[in-house]
């Protein structure tokens, strides 16, 4: 698994899978922040149920930790068709089957290949959170917000909180563009796939009430967020890790049991 | 070439040859050795209780027409599809096994398959990450294949017979004891082929068992020591390709009048030889005693003047043809 994992990190420095993760993750950061701070004076009681910051709220010592778990919003979809990608490209180039003759541990080339990939999103979570932050720093002082409270002890808790919590969301959003990778076999429709979940998902939420405790995309966004209205953090966090480590397993099987004929 | 009577009397001639060469094959020390080999996708059978022999320290060809099981069985042998049945040994490994010889073998499998946003040398920088492999091996395979001064771009930039090249250093790079390419010489100009057939020899030379799948049969004959043939998922032949083509060996003889074909058939079988092919005022007969004088005169005796007469052997690609119902589409 480890010689896997070192293999994926000399894969992961090509540079349009670079530029194709880090660009948006960070573009959408700070997009994010900018449309944050440039709403807030709007923001009443309404769009506040609705998931905006006040002023009020910017200006808590959490004002800044909810600004970065707002303006990752985007990244699962980045992180479920990176997977998704990256899996499936590998039987597209045919380069699957190198990889198996050189590893034959299916499940210790799938591991390794996991591991390095959710180190590229780590890194680009972080990446991502500083530009969010200094985003988050001008706009305050454009917006003429107090930021004291953030950077006190409390404040910064919640910031590294909020960035782990984060981190974790993404190794759900990752198993599901893994599993989706697997069964497609093919990038075109692994990512067509995991691009119609959000809203297939969004349409079963609607119709089931019960939908935020139990769809895997809700509780993904309720582990970033420290829990939900519908579902406390420690509940979204266990389920979050059954509902990954199930669909790794599922994944593990179709990977070991399938033919490679690409 | 390719007529009925034709096959039928060269797989006879075949037949005798692997039962005679079956002999040897116990003295043999196999790479790869297998038992009924077989694998279906669903109802349709590709390869067919297949049992082959790889020798130790050859080149062995691997030859039939596309879709004849060539690539399946490589792919079985390389751990990449299962076996519906049947089994085979290779290095000394099960295939049910593949951990236990994969590591000692090299292989390129249906083309190369790179990142194209990684160079060259990074490409196979991620392969010897994978197996453990030491890296110090990686300029001296681009060496062999002559890419040293192309290895740090990117492989998107490559043309295709570049990237098969690299494919070959990336077979290389493990030091196989067990060498697998199915068509190498894909996209390779005449230097380049040229160049892969020295290669082939070199490392068999060096000890290493090579197996190659490929359909540039001139070059094959000209590299290979032992010869595969499968159609339909079924071996045709397998054994020495010397031995082979000496016991394909033929004599063509042309008449004036085609009419005159069939009469010289008669004389040539009354006097023991075995006809195999004829048409257009050709005849084409199995040599095994005899002169091309001889039969000559014996032509001159039956009153027919011989127009051509020409003694040799078939090539491999006579023989393909032969077993193959003229290589046609499985």
């Amino acid at each position: 698994m480890l010689r896997a994992f070192r293999s994926e990190l000399l894969k992961v420095r090509r540079t349009w899978l670079l530029v194709g993760t880090f660009g948006p993750l960070l573009a959408f950061s700070v997009i994010s922040v900018v449309v944050q701070f440039q709403l807030a004076y709007k923001v009443g009681p309404v769009l506040q149920r609705a998931g905006l910051q006040s002023r009020e709220d910017l200006a808590l010592s959490d004002g800044l930790a909810r600004v970065l778990v707002d303006s990752a919003a985007f990244g699962g979809v980045i992180v479920v068709v990176l997977f998704a990608t990256s899996y499936a490209s590998e039987y597209g180039w045919g380069t699957l089957r190198n990889l198996l003759v050189r590893q034959p541990d299916r499940t210790s080339l799938m591991v390794g290949k996991f591991f390095g990939l959710i180190d590229l999103i780590f890194v680009g979570r972080f990446l991502a959170s500083i530009f969010a932050v200094i985003a988050a720093v001008v706009m305050s002082k454009v917006q003429d917000i107090p930021m004291n409270a953030w950077f006190t002890p409390e404040g910064l808790g919640a910031l590294a909180h909020s960035l782990v919590n984060l981190m974790l969301a993404s190794i759900g959003w990752a198993s599901l563009g893994t599993l989706a990778a697997v069964i497609f076999r093919s990038p075109g429709a692994a990512v067509g796939s995991v691009l119609a979940f959000f809203p297939v998902e969004g349409l079963v939420n609607a119709w089931w009430s019960d939908g935020p405790r139990w769809l895997p995309g809700q509780l993904f966004d309720a582990v970033a967020n420290g829990g939900s209205a519908a579902t406390s953090y420690g509940r979204a966090l266990a389920l979050t890790m059954g509902v990954s480590l199930l669909a790794l397993f599922i994944g593990n099987l179709i990977f070991n049991k399938a033919d490679v004929t690409a | 070439m390719g007529s009925g009577l034709c096959q039928s009397v060269c797989m006879a001639v075949l037949k005798a040859s692997i039962d005679s060469s079956s002999k040897d094959w116990a003295a043999l020390d196999n790479a790869v050795e297998t038992t009924d080999l077989t694998k279906a996708f669903g109802d349709r059978v590709v390869v067919d209780k297949l049992n082959i022999r790889v020798p130790k320290g050859m080149v062995s060809a691997f030859v039939g027409p596309n879709g004849a099981g060539k690539s399946t069985t490589l792919r079985m042998l390389l751990g990449l599809i299962r076996t519906t049945s049947g089994s085979a040994t290779i290095l000394g490994g099960s295939i049910d096994n593949p951990r236990s010889y994969l590591p000692r073998v090299g292989s390129l499998i249906e083309g190369p398959a790179f990142y194209p946003g990684l160079s060259g040398w990074g490409n196979l920088e991620v392969l010897a990450a994978l197996g453990s492999l030491q890296k110090s091996r990686i300029p001296k395979v681009l060496e062999l294949v002559g890419l040293e001064k192309r290895s740090r771009d990117r492989v998107a930039r490559y043309s295709l017979g570049m990237k098969q090249r690299l494919g070959v250093a990336a077979a290389l790079l493990p030091e196989p004891d067990l060498l697998v390419l199915d068509e190498p010489a894909n996209g390779l100009d005449p230097t380049g082929i040229a160049a892969m057939r020295v290669l082939l020899r070199r490392v068999a030379d060096a000890g290493t068992t090579v197996l190659v799948s490929s359909h540039q049969l001139i070059e094959l004959q000209q590299v290979a020591d032992w010869v595969i043939i499968i159609n339909l998922g079924k071996l045709k032949y397998q054994g020495e390709l010397a031995a082979l083509l000496e016991e394909t060996g033929s004599t063509l003889v042309g008449v004036d009048d085609s009419k005159d074909v069939d009469r010289l058939a008669a004389v040539l079988r009354d006097a023991g030889y075995q006809p195999v092919a004829a048409g257009a005022g050709r005849l084409r007969f199995r040599v095994t005693h005899g002169t091309p004088a001889s039969i000559n005169r014996l032509a001159s005796e039956a009153g027919l003047t011989l127009t051509e007469l020409h003694s040799g052997h078939s090539s491999l690609e006579d023989i393909y043809f032969e077993m193959t119902d003229g290589g046609s589409i499985a």
